[in-house]
Protein backbone atom coordinates (compact mmCIF):
# COMPACT_ATOMS: atom_id res chain seq x y z
CA UNK A 1 0.00 0.00 0.00
CA UNK A 2 1.44 3.47 -0.77
CA UNK A 3 -0.35 5.48 2.12
CA UNK A 4 1.66 6.62 4.32
CA UNK A 5 0.88 8.48 7.57
CA UNK A 6 2.69 11.92 6.69
CA UNK A 7 2.67 12.95 10.40
CA UNK A 8 4.52 10.72 12.33
CA UNK A 9 6.37 12.30 15.10
CA UNK A 10 8.18 9.21 16.32
CA UNK A 11 10.18 8.80 12.96
CA UNK A 12 10.98 12.65 13.16
CA UNK A 13 13.08 12.16 16.98
CA UNK A 14 14.45 9.28 15.59
CA UNK A 15 15.75 10.19 12.79
CA UNK A 16 16.99 13.33 14.43
CA UNK A 17 18.63 11.42 17.24
CA UNK A 18 20.20 9.15 14.89
CA UNK A 19 22.36 11.67 13.81
CA UNK A 20 24.40 12.88 16.50
CA UNK A 21 26.65 10.20 17.70
CA UNK A 22 28.94 10.23 14.52
CA UNK A 23 29.68 13.78 15.82
CA UNK A 24 32.13 14.78 18.25
CA UNK A 25 30.27 14.47 21.60
CA UNK A 26 31.90 17.93 22.84
CA UNK A 27 30.80 19.95 19.60
CA UNK A 28 27.44 18.45 19.87
CA UNK A 29 27.02 19.73 23.60
CA UNK A 30 28.08 23.22 22.72
CA UNK A 31 25.78 23.12 19.72
CA UNK A 32 22.88 22.13 21.76
CA UNK A 33 24.25 24.72 24.53
CA UNK A 34 23.71 27.34 21.69
CA UNK A 35 20.73 25.77 20.79
CA UNK A 36 19.29 26.19 23.76
CA UNK A 37 20.08 29.49 24.15
CA UNK A 38 18.60 30.52 20.72
CA UNK A 39 15.19 28.87 21.93
CA UNK A 40 15.43 30.82 25.02
CA UNK A 41 16.51 34.18 23.24
CA UNK A 42 12.99 35.95 22.84
CA UNK A 43 11.93 34.98 26.71
CA UNK A 44 14.93 36.21 27.53
CA UNK A 45 15.02 39.28 25.85
CA UNK A 46 11.42 39.63 26.93
CA UNK A 47 12.18 39.76 31.06
CA UNK A 48 15.34 42.14 30.07
CA UNK A 49 12.69 44.38 29.10
CA UNK A 50 10.75 44.47 31.92
CA UNK A 51 13.82 44.37 34.18
CA UNK A 52 15.39 47.15 32.77
CA UNK A 53 12.06 48.94 32.94
CA UNK A 54 11.84 48.54 36.49
CA UNK A 55 15.35 49.21 37.22
CA UNK A 56 15.32 52.89 35.84
CA UNK A 57 12.15 53.50 37.84
CA UNK A 58 14.04 52.41 41.08
CA UNK A 59 16.47 54.29 39.79
CA UNK A 60 14.76 57.30 39.02
CA UNK A 61 13.11 57.49 42.14
CA UNK A 62 16.06 56.49 44.51
CA UNK A 63 18.01 59.24 43.08
CA UNK A 64 14.60 62.17 43.36
CA UNK A 65 14.60 62.30 39.38
CA UNK A 66 10.71 61.69 39.85
CA UNK A 67 9.01 62.73 43.20
CA UNK A 68 9.10 59.06 45.14
CA UNK A 69 5.66 59.61 46.65
CA UNK A 70 4.19 61.25 43.32
CA UNK A 71 5.74 58.34 41.18
CA UNK A 72 6.42 55.46 44.00
CA UNK A 73 9.11 52.56 42.69
CA UNK A 74 9.04 48.75 42.33
CA UNK A 75 10.40 48.54 45.70
CA UNK A 76 7.86 50.53 47.57
CA UNK A 77 5.07 48.55 45.71
CA UNK A 78 6.62 45.45 46.93
CA UNK A 79 6.83 46.39 50.40
CA UNK A 80 3.06 47.89 49.89
CA UNK A 81 2.03 44.57 48.41
CA UNK A 82 3.15 42.78 51.57
CA UNK A 83 1.65 45.03 54.21
CA UNK A 84 -1.38 44.28 51.77
CA UNK A 85 -1.39 40.52 51.93
CA UNK A 86 -0.87 40.45 55.48
CA UNK A 87 -3.90 42.13 55.71
CA UNK A 88 -7.58 40.67 55.01
CA UNK A 89 -9.22 43.52 52.58
CA UNK A 90 -7.13 42.57 49.57
CA UNK A 91 -8.61 39.28 49.90
CA UNK A 92 -12.01 40.68 50.19
CA UNK A 93 -11.97 42.71 47.47
CA UNK A 94 -10.04 40.14 45.14
CA UNK A 95 -12.79 37.46 46.07
CA UNK A 96 -15.84 39.75 45.88
CA UNK A 97 -14.59 41.11 41.99
CA UNK A 98 -13.23 37.11 40.93
CA UNK A 99 -16.83 36.25 41.99
CA UNK A 100 -19.19 38.62 40.11
CA UNK A 101 -16.63 38.72 37.07
CA UNK A 102 -16.72 34.72 37.22
CA UNK A 103 -20.36 34.83 37.15
CA UNK A 104 -21.08 37.41 34.72
CA UNK A 105 -18.37 36.14 32.41
CA UNK A 106 -19.75 31.90 32.71
CA UNK A 107 -22.99 33.71 31.98
CA UNK A 108 -21.31 35.40 28.67
CA UNK A 109 -19.72 32.70 27.49
CA UNK A 110 -22.61 29.92 27.76
CA UNK A 111 -25.10 32.65 26.46
CA UNK A 112 -22.80 34.37 23.50
CA UNK A 113 -22.18 31.15 22.47
CA UNK A 114 -25.84 29.83 21.67
CA UNK A 115 -27.03 33.10 20.96
CA UNK A 116 -24.39 33.59 18.38
CA UNK A 117 -24.79 29.72 16.91
CA UNK A 118 -28.48 30.26 16.57
CA UNK A 119 -28.03 33.25 14.58
CA UNK A 120 -25.33 32.01 12.57
CA UNK A 121 -27.29 29.16 11.30
CA UNK A 122 -30.41 31.34 10.31
CA UNK A 123 -29.94 34.35 7.37
CA UNK A 124 -33.17 36.14 8.74
CA UNK A 125 -31.72 36.04 12.45
CA UNK A 126 -28.32 37.44 10.69
CA UNK A 127 -29.84 39.77 8.72
CA UNK A 128 -31.96 40.90 11.51
CA UNK A 129 -29.54 41.23 13.74
CA UNK A 130 -26.26 42.46 12.24
CA UNK A 131 -27.01 46.01 12.49
CA UNK A 132 -28.13 46.11 16.24
CA UNK A 133 -25.07 43.62 17.05
CA UNK A 134 -22.95 46.64 15.25
CA UNK A 135 -24.46 49.48 17.00
CA UNK A 136 -24.12 48.07 20.66
CA UNK A 137 -20.45 46.91 19.63
CA UNK A 138 -19.46 50.17 18.10
CA UNK A 139 -20.92 51.99 21.73
CA UNK A 140 -18.23 52.07 24.41
CA UNK A 141 -19.86 48.83 27.05
CA UNK A 142 -18.86 50.83 30.10
CA UNK A 143 -20.84 53.82 28.54
CA UNK A 144 -24.33 51.96 29.76
CA UNK A 145 -23.60 51.69 33.24
CA UNK A 146 -25.18 54.62 34.77
CA UNK A 147 -28.21 53.13 32.76
CA UNK A 148 -27.48 49.62 34.13
CA UNK A 149 -27.08 50.91 37.27
CA UNK A 150 -30.40 52.87 36.93
CA UNK A 151 -32.29 49.74 36.51
CA UNK A 152 -30.73 47.14 38.35
CA UNK A 153 -29.41 49.75 41.75
CA UNK A 154 -26.14 49.80 43.43
CA UNK A 155 -25.10 46.08 43.96
CA UNK A 156 -24.01 43.04 42.57
CA UNK A 157 -26.17 42.39 40.41
CA UNK A 158 -25.42 45.58 38.06
CA UNK A 159 -21.83 44.46 38.63
CA UNK A 160 -22.78 41.14 36.62
CA UNK A 161 -24.58 42.37 34.28
CA UNK A 162 -22.37 45.11 33.19
CA UNK A 163 -19.75 41.91 33.17
CA UNK A 164 -22.42 40.17 30.74
CA UNK A 165 -22.64 43.38 28.90
CA UNK A 166 -19.17 44.03 28.03
CA UNK A 167 -18.20 40.27 27.75
CA UNK A 168 -21.15 38.86 25.59
CA UNK A 169 -20.70 40.97 22.17
CA UNK A 170 -17.16 39.75 20.86
CA UNK A 171 -18.55 36.11 21.80
CA UNK A 172 -21.72 36.59 20.01
CA UNK A 173 -20.08 38.46 17.45
CA UNK A 174 -16.77 35.93 16.81
CA UNK A 175 -19.52 32.54 17.21
CA UNK A 176 -21.47 34.11 14.58
CA UNK A 177 -18.51 34.43 12.01
CA UNK A 178 -17.23 31.09 12.78
CA UNK A 179 -21.03 29.08 12.64
CA UNK A 180 -21.49 31.42 8.97
CA UNK A 181 -18.16 29.90 8.09
CA UNK A 182 -18.88 26.82 8.57
CA UNK A 183 -17.46 24.35 5.76
CA UNK A 184 -19.82 23.78 3.00
CA UNK A 185 -18.77 19.71 3.51
CA UNK A 186 -19.18 19.20 7.08
CA UNK A 187 -23.21 21.21 6.21
CA UNK A 188 -23.36 18.23 3.23
CA UNK A 189 -22.18 15.44 5.51
CA UNK A 190 -24.48 16.57 8.68
CA UNK A 191 -27.68 16.85 5.84
CA UNK A 192 -26.43 13.44 3.90
CA UNK A 193 -26.48 11.59 7.60
CA UNK A 194 -29.63 13.19 8.55
CA UNK A 195 -28.22 15.15 11.48
CA UNK A 196 -31.53 16.41 13.62
CA UNK A 197 -31.33 20.04 13.55
CA UNK A 198 -30.73 20.09 17.72
CA UNK A 199 -27.74 17.77 17.44
CA UNK A 200 -26.15 19.67 14.05
CA UNK A 201 -25.93 22.53 16.55
CA UNK A 202 -24.17 20.74 18.94
CA UNK A 203 -21.92 17.99 17.11
CA UNK A 204 -20.85 19.96 13.94
CA UNK A 205 -21.33 23.52 14.31
CA UNK A 206 -20.56 23.82 18.03
CA UNK A 207 -16.87 22.06 17.49
CA UNK A 208 -16.63 23.66 13.85
CA UNK A 209 -16.62 26.92 15.72
CA UNK A 210 -14.53 26.43 18.61
CA UNK A 211 -11.62 28.27 17.72
CA UNK A 212 -13.58 31.63 17.08
CA UNK A 213 -15.56 30.56 20.13
CA UNK A 214 -12.09 30.94 22.25
CA UNK A 215 -11.03 33.86 20.43
CA UNK A 216 -14.19 35.56 21.43
CA UNK A 217 -13.68 34.37 24.94
CA UNK A 218 -10.31 36.02 24.79
CA UNK A 219 -11.36 38.93 23.63
CA UNK A 220 -14.60 38.68 26.10
CA UNK A 221 -12.31 38.12 29.02
CA UNK A 222 -10.51 41.49 28.85
CA UNK A 223 -13.66 43.41 27.91
CA UNK A 224 -15.46 41.81 30.95
CA UNK A 225 -12.61 42.97 32.90
CA UNK A 226 -12.84 46.35 32.07
CA UNK A 227 -16.78 46.32 32.52
CA UNK A 228 -16.19 45.61 36.30
CA UNK A 229 -12.98 47.39 37.77
CA UNK A 230 -15.23 50.38 36.14
CA UNK A 231 -18.39 49.66 37.63
CA UNK A 232 -16.43 49.61 41.07
CA UNK A 233 -14.93 52.77 40.28
CA UNK A 234 -18.48 53.96 40.02
CA UNK A 235 -20.38 52.64 42.70
CA UNK A 236 -16.94 52.78 45.21
CA UNK A 237 -18.60 49.89 47.19
CA UNK A 238 -15.93 47.32 47.31
CA UNK A 239 -13.70 45.16 45.29
CA UNK A 240 -10.58 45.88 43.50
CA UNK A 241 -11.82 48.89 41.94
CA UNK A 242 -12.99 50.16 44.77
CA UNK A 243 -9.75 49.26 46.64
CA UNK A 244 -7.52 50.93 43.66
CA UNK A 245 -9.81 54.29 44.18
CA UNK A 246 -9.70 54.19 47.78
CA UNK A 247 -5.94 54.09 48.04
CA UNK A 248 -5.11 56.46 45.33
CA UNK A 249 -7.86 58.82 47.32
CA UNK A 250 -4.87 58.68 50.78
CA UNK A 251 -2.03 59.67 48.05
CA UNK A 252 -0.71 55.78 48.77
CA UNK A 253 0.51 55.69 44.95
CA UNK A 254 2.32 52.53 46.31
CA UNK A 255 -0.75 50.62 47.75
CA UNK A 256 -2.43 51.32 44.25
CA UNK A 257 0.14 50.31 42.69
CA UNK A 258 0.32 46.59 44.42
CA UNK A 259 -3.26 46.01 44.05
CA UNK A 260 -2.89 46.75 40.02
CA UNK A 261 -0.25 44.44 39.94
CA UNK A 262 -1.90 41.79 41.18
CA UNK A 263 -4.56 42.21 38.50
CA UNK A 264 -1.95 42.65 36.10
CA UNK A 265 -1.19 38.45 37.39
CA UNK A 266 -4.89 37.81 37.47
CA UNK A 267 -5.64 39.16 34.37
CA UNK A 268 -1.87 37.14 31.84
CA UNK A 269 -3.28 34.06 34.31
CA UNK A 270 -6.70 34.48 32.36
CA UNK A 271 -5.26 35.04 28.90
CA UNK A 272 -2.85 32.32 29.75
CA UNK A 273 -5.59 29.66 30.84
CA UNK A 274 -7.92 30.73 27.41
CA UNK A 275 -4.59 29.99 25.18
CA UNK A 276 -3.87 26.48 26.68
CA UNK A 277 -8.16 25.70 26.06
CA UNK A 278 -7.00 26.92 22.14
CA UNK A 279 -4.48 24.55 22.37
CA UNK A 280 -5.91 21.59 23.96
CA UNK A 281 -9.71 21.55 22.36
CA UNK A 282 -9.14 24.19 18.87
CA UNK A 283 -5.72 21.99 17.72
CA UNK A 284 -7.05 20.21 14.73
CA UNK A 285 -6.12 22.04 11.54
CA UNK A 286 -9.10 23.99 9.44
CA UNK A 287 -8.22 22.08 6.29
CA UNK A 288 -9.27 19.08 5.30
CA UNK B 1 -26.19 -12.76 -11.71
CA UNK B 2 -29.79 -13.44 -11.14
CA UNK B 3 -31.47 -11.45 -13.47
CA UNK B 4 -34.83 -13.42 -12.08
CA UNK B 5 -35.66 -12.13 -9.10
CA UNK B 6 -34.61 -8.41 -8.25
CA UNK B 7 -37.10 -5.98 -7.08
CA UNK B 8 -36.11 -2.51 -8.99
CA UNK B 9 -34.75 -0.52 -5.90
CA UNK B 10 -34.30 2.94 -7.78
CA UNK B 11 -36.66 4.21 -10.62
CA UNK B 12 -36.17 7.41 -12.76
CA UNK B 13 -39.06 8.21 -14.95
CA UNK B 14 -38.44 11.03 -17.55
CA UNK B 15 -36.54 12.73 -14.65
CA UNK B 16 -35.35 16.28 -15.15
CA UNK B 17 -33.02 17.99 -12.60
CA UNK B 18 -31.26 21.30 -12.68
CA UNK B 19 -30.65 24.05 -10.35
CA UNK B 20 -30.87 27.93 -9.95
CA UNK B 21 -27.76 29.55 -10.36
CA UNK B 22 -26.76 33.51 -10.84
CA UNK B 23 -28.40 36.84 -10.17
CA UNK B 24 -31.10 35.97 -12.59
CA UNK B 25 -31.96 32.73 -10.59
CA UNK B 26 -32.19 30.81 -14.25
CA UNK B 27 -33.20 27.59 -14.40
CA UNK B 28 -30.01 25.34 -15.33
CA UNK B 29 -30.92 22.26 -16.56
CA UNK B 30 -28.37 19.74 -15.62
CA UNK B 31 -30.18 16.01 -16.10
CA UNK B 32 -33.08 16.30 -18.81
CA UNK B 33 -35.71 12.81 -19.33
CA UNK B 34 -33.59 10.26 -17.66
CA UNK B 35 -35.60 6.71 -17.72
CA UNK B 36 -33.43 4.43 -15.67
CA UNK B 37 -33.99 1.05 -13.18
CA UNK B 38 -31.85 0.04 -11.07
CA UNK B 39 -31.99 -3.40 -9.27
CA UNK B 40 -31.02 -4.51 -5.69
CA UNK B 41 -27.29 -5.25 -5.08
CA UNK B 42 -26.47 -4.15 -8.69
CA UNK B 43 -23.46 -1.77 -9.17
CA UNK B 44 -23.79 0.76 -11.30
CA UNK B 45 -21.32 3.35 -12.36
CA UNK B 46 -22.79 6.61 -14.22
CA UNK B 47 -19.88 7.73 -16.22
CA UNK B 48 -19.84 11.01 -18.49
CA UNK B 49 -18.03 13.94 -19.11
CA UNK B 50 -17.46 16.84 -16.71
CA UNK B 51 -20.79 19.08 -16.62
CA UNK B 52 -22.97 16.32 -17.52
CA UNK B 53 -24.95 16.66 -14.38
CA UNK B 54 -24.02 12.91 -13.20
CA UNK B 55 -23.23 14.40 -9.49
CA UNK B 56 -26.56 16.49 -9.57
CA UNK B 57 -28.09 13.17 -10.02
CA UNK B 58 -26.41 11.63 -6.92
CA UNK B 59 -27.40 14.22 -5.24
CA UNK B 60 -30.63 13.88 -6.26
CA UNK B 61 -30.48 10.19 -4.93
CA UNK B 62 -29.43 11.40 -2.31
CA UNK B 63 -31.92 13.70 -1.49
CA UNK B 64 -30.04 16.86 -1.43
CA UNK B 65 -31.35 18.06 -4.76
CA UNK B 66 -35.44 18.41 -5.25
CA UNK B 67 -36.54 16.98 -8.51
CA UNK B 68 -37.52 19.70 -10.75
CA UNK B 69 -39.93 17.16 -12.78
CA UNK B 70 -40.69 13.45 -13.66
CA UNK B 71 -40.06 11.10 -11.12
CA UNK B 72 -37.65 9.50 -8.77
CA UNK B 73 -38.56 6.78 -6.22
CA UNK B 74 -36.85 4.66 -4.04
CA UNK B 75 -38.52 1.53 -3.45
CA UNK B 76 -41.22 3.07 -4.97
CA UNK B 77 -41.90 6.07 -2.84
CA UNK B 78 -40.85 9.39 -4.01
CA UNK B 79 -37.18 10.81 -2.70
CA UNK B 80 -38.09 14.08 -0.41
CA UNK B 81 -34.62 14.56 1.48
CA UNK B 82 -31.84 12.50 2.74
CA UNK B 83 -32.58 9.40 4.44
CA UNK B 84 -31.37 6.79 6.66
CA UNK B 85 -30.93 3.88 4.15
CA UNK B 86 -28.87 6.11 1.82
CA UNK B 87 -25.54 7.44 2.33
CA UNK B 88 -22.88 8.93 0.72
CA UNK B 89 -19.09 8.58 -0.11
CA UNK B 90 -17.74 12.18 -0.85
CA UNK B 91 -15.68 13.75 -3.60
CA UNK B 92 -13.34 15.30 -1.06
CA UNK B 93 -13.00 12.95 2.29
CA UNK B 94 -15.14 16.20 4.17
CA UNK B 95 -13.62 14.16 7.62
CA UNK B 96 -14.47 16.50 10.69
CA UNK B 97 -11.21 17.50 11.54
CA UNK B 98 -11.47 17.59 15.78
CA UNK B 99 -13.21 13.91 15.60
CA UNK B 100 -10.63 10.72 15.60
CA UNK B 101 -11.11 8.26 12.45
CA UNK B 102 -12.62 5.78 14.47
CA UNK B 103 -15.08 9.31 15.61
CA UNK B 104 -15.52 10.11 12.19
CA UNK B 105 -16.46 6.52 11.21
CA UNK B 106 -19.55 6.98 13.67
CA UNK B 107 -20.92 10.18 13.19
CA UNK B 108 -23.76 8.81 10.90
CA UNK B 109 -24.71 6.27 13.84
CA UNK B 110 -24.25 9.03 16.46
CA UNK B 111 -26.43 11.91 14.86
CA UNK B 112 -28.91 9.06 13.79
CA UNK B 113 -29.21 7.54 17.26
CA UNK B 114 -27.78 4.17 16.98
CA UNK B 115 -24.25 3.99 18.45
CA UNK B 116 -24.25 1.23 20.94
CA UNK B 117 -21.82 -1.66 21.48
CA UNK B 118 -22.96 -3.91 18.32
CA UNK B 119 -22.63 -0.90 16.09
CA UNK B 120 -19.51 0.37 17.69
CA UNK B 121 -17.76 -3.13 17.08
CA UNK B 122 -19.28 -3.34 13.12
CA UNK B 123 -17.54 0.12 13.05
CA UNK B 124 -14.41 -1.32 14.01
CA UNK B 125 -15.04 -4.71 11.64
CA UNK B 126 -15.35 -1.70 8.81
CA UNK B 127 -12.13 0.07 10.00
CA UNK B 128 -10.58 -3.98 9.55
CA UNK B 129 -11.56 -4.13 6.31
CA UNK B 130 -10.68 -0.50 4.82
CA UNK B 131 -7.30 -1.68 6.54
CA UNK B 132 -7.37 1.62 9.06
CA UNK B 133 -7.56 -0.36 11.98
CA UNK B 134 -3.72 0.43 13.38
CA UNK B 135 -5.15 4.28 12.81
CA UNK B 136 -8.36 4.24 14.86
CA UNK B 137 -7.24 7.04 17.21
CA UNK B 138 -5.42 8.97 14.77
CA UNK B 139 -6.90 12.92 13.70
CA UNK B 140 -8.12 13.02 9.74
CA UNK B 141 -4.95 15.55 9.20
CA UNK B 142 -2.11 12.78 10.29
CA UNK B 143 -3.50 10.55 7.39
CA UNK B 144 -3.01 10.96 4.19
CA UNK B 145 -5.13 11.60 0.61
CA UNK B 146 -5.64 7.59 0.09
CA UNK B 147 -6.23 6.78 4.02
CA UNK B 148 -9.15 10.28 4.21
CA UNK B 149 -10.98 8.40 1.43
CA UNK B 150 -11.13 5.09 3.02
CA UNK B 151 -12.16 7.02 6.30
CA UNK B 152 -14.96 8.51 4.07
CA UNK B 153 -15.82 4.92 2.68
CA UNK B 154 -15.91 3.59 6.14
CA UNK B 155 -18.63 6.16 7.54
CA UNK B 156 -20.42 5.36 4.70
CA UNK B 157 -20.63 1.94 4.94
CA UNK B 158 -21.42 2.11 8.89
CA UNK B 159 -24.82 3.30 8.71
CA UNK B 160 -25.38 -0.13 6.52
CA UNK B 161 -27.26 1.76 3.69
CA UNK B 162 -29.32 0.18 1.25
CA UNK B 163 -27.85 2.41 -1.13
CA UNK B 164 -23.86 3.57 -1.40
CA UNK B 165 -23.84 6.43 -3.61
CA UNK B 166 -20.22 7.25 -4.14
CA UNK B 167 -19.64 10.81 -5.62
CA UNK B 168 -16.04 10.53 -7.82
CA UNK B 169 -14.18 9.51 -4.43
CA UNK B 170 -10.87 8.90 -5.81
CA UNK B 171 -10.72 11.59 -8.50
CA UNK B 172 -8.67 13.61 -6.63
CA UNK B 173 -5.76 10.77 -5.73
CA UNK B 174 -2.87 10.35 -7.32
CA UNK B 175 -2.54 7.50 -10.00
CA UNK B 176 -1.64 4.99 -7.92
CA UNK B 177 -3.60 5.20 -5.03
CA UNK B 178 -6.59 5.38 -7.06
CA UNK B 179 -5.42 1.98 -8.58
CA UNK B 180 -4.68 0.34 -4.86
CA UNK B 181 -8.45 1.93 -3.82
CA UNK B 182 -9.80 0.60 -6.91
CA UNK B 183 -8.77 -2.69 -6.13
CA UNK B 184 -9.51 -2.52 -2.82
CA UNK B 185 -13.25 -1.56 -3.10
CA UNK B 186 -13.74 -4.37 -5.56
CA UNK B 187 -12.66 -6.52 -2.95
CA UNK B 188 -14.62 -4.56 -0.31
CA UNK B 189 -18.01 -4.60 -2.17
CA UNK B 190 -16.97 -8.63 -3.32
CA UNK B 191 -16.34 -9.57 -0.01
CA UNK B 192 -18.72 -7.82 2.42
CA UNK B 193 -21.54 -10.17 3.12
CA UNK B 194 -24.21 -7.36 3.10
CA UNK B 195 -22.78 -7.22 -0.56
CA UNK B 196 -25.99 -8.34 -2.74
CA UNK B 197 -27.76 -6.34 -0.29
CA UNK B 198 -26.57 -3.30 -1.21
CA UNK B 199 -26.85 -1.34 -4.50
CA UNK B 200 -24.06 1.30 -5.62
CA UNK B 201 -24.48 4.37 -8.12
CA UNK B 202 -21.11 5.03 -8.61
CA UNK B 203 -20.34 8.98 -10.37
CA UNK B 204 -16.96 8.48 -11.99
CA UNK B 205 -14.98 9.92 -15.07
CA UNK B 206 -12.76 6.99 -15.18
CA UNK B 207 -13.60 4.92 -17.71
CA UNK B 208 -11.76 1.58 -16.70
CA UNK B 209 -12.78 2.41 -13.07
CA UNK B 210 -16.29 1.47 -14.50
CA UNK B 211 -15.39 -1.53 -16.06
CA UNK B 212 -13.38 -2.53 -13.64
CA UNK B 213 -16.03 -2.09 -10.60
CA UNK B 214 -19.12 -2.49 -11.95
CA UNK B 215 -22.21 -4.33 -13.16
CA UNK B 216 -23.45 -2.00 -15.40
CA UNK B 217 -22.44 1.40 -17.14
CA UNK B 218 -24.82 4.62 -17.89
CA UNK B 219 -23.46 7.06 -19.96
CA UNK B 220 -24.42 10.71 -20.16
CA UNK B 221 -24.06 13.14 -22.40
CA UNK B 222 -22.99 16.57 -22.27
CA UNK B 223 -25.27 19.72 -21.37
CA UNK B 224 -28.25 18.50 -20.68
CA UNK B 225 -27.05 14.86 -19.25
CA UNK B 226 -29.14 12.41 -21.40
CA UNK B 227 -28.64 8.58 -21.27
CA UNK B 228 -26.66 7.54 -24.41
CA UNK B 229 -25.28 4.26 -23.42
CA UNK B 230 -26.51 1.33 -21.00
CA UNK B 231 -23.61 -1.11 -21.29
CA UNK B 232 -24.12 -4.30 -19.14
CA UNK B 233 -20.69 -5.55 -17.52
CA UNK B 234 -21.33 -9.25 -17.69
CA UNK B 235 -17.74 -10.74 -16.39
CA UNK B 236 -18.38 -13.16 -13.16
CA UNK B 237 -18.31 -12.11 -9.73
CA UNK B 238 -15.82 -12.36 -8.03
CA UNK B 239 -13.85 -10.67 -10.17
CA UNK B 240 -9.54 -10.67 -9.40
CA UNK B 241 -8.68 -6.99 -9.89
CA UNK B 242 -5.73 -7.41 -12.11
CA UNK B 243 -6.54 -10.70 -13.79
CA UNK B 244 -9.74 -8.70 -14.66
CA UNK B 245 -7.77 -5.24 -15.54
CA UNK B 246 -6.03 -7.37 -18.15
CA UNK B 247 -8.55 -9.35 -19.60
CA UNK B 248 -9.92 -8.69 -23.56
CA UNK B 249 -13.14 -8.49 -22.72
CA UNK B 250 -11.99 -5.77 -20.44
CA UNK B 251 -10.47 -3.37 -23.20
CA UNK B 252 -13.50 -3.70 -25.28
CA UNK B 253 -15.87 -2.58 -22.64
CA UNK B 254 -13.23 0.43 -22.57
CA UNK B 255 -13.74 1.26 -25.91
CA UNK B 256 -17.23 0.81 -25.82
CA UNK B 257 -18.08 3.45 -23.56
CA UNK B 258 -15.16 5.59 -24.89
CA UNK B 259 -17.26 5.67 -28.59
CA UNK B 260 -20.39 6.17 -26.54
CA UNK B 261 -19.16 9.16 -24.54
CA UNK B 262 -17.52 10.53 -27.81
CA UNK B 263 -19.79 8.90 -30.70
CA UNK B 264 -18.02 11.88 -33.51
CA UNK B 265 -14.55 11.05 -32.91
CA UNK B 266 -14.26 7.49 -33.24
CA UNK B 267 -10.54 7.80 -34.50
CA UNK B 268 -9.75 9.62 -31.06
CA UNK B 269 -11.82 6.98 -29.23
CA UNK B 270 -9.49 4.29 -30.04
CA UNK B 271 -6.41 6.25 -29.78
CA UNK B 272 -8.00 6.90 -26.26
CA UNK B 273 -8.50 3.02 -26.06
CA UNK B 274 -4.77 2.02 -26.61
CA UNK B 275 -3.41 4.50 -24.04
CA UNK B 276 -5.76 2.79 -21.58
CA UNK B 277 -4.31 -0.49 -22.57
CA UNK B 278 -0.67 0.44 -22.03
CA UNK B 279 -1.78 2.10 -18.88
CA UNK B 280 -2.99 -0.89 -17.42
Amino acid sequence: MNDTVMKNPADRTASREGSPPQRNPERTSVLTWWDRLRGLQSPLLNLAGIAILLAVWQICSATHMVDPAFASSPWKILVAGRKLYSQGAIYTALGQTGKEFGIGELISIVAGTIIGLVIGASRVLYDMTRGIVDVLYSVPHVLFLPVIIFWFGIGSTSRIIIVIWSGILPLVINTIAGSRALNADYRRVSTAFCTPRFKRFYKVALPASLPFILSGVRLSVGRGLIGIIVAEFFMGSGGVGFFVQFHMSQLDTSGAMAVIVTLCVVALLLNSLVAWCEKRFANWSISD
Amino acid sequence: MSESKRTPLLQARNLRLGHRTGRSREFVVAIDSIDLTIDTGEFISVVGPSGCGKTTFLEAVAGLVPVASGDLLVNGTPIKGPARNRAIVFQSASLFPWRTVEQNVWFGLEVQGRLNDETRQRTQQILHTVGLEKYMKARPDELSGGMRQRVNLARALAVSPDVLLFDEPFGALDAMTRESLQDELLRIWQSDPDGPKTTAIFITHDVTESVLLSDRVIVLSRNPGRIVADIAITAPRPRISSQWRLDPKFTEYCSEILHALHPEQKAAGRSMTAATESSV
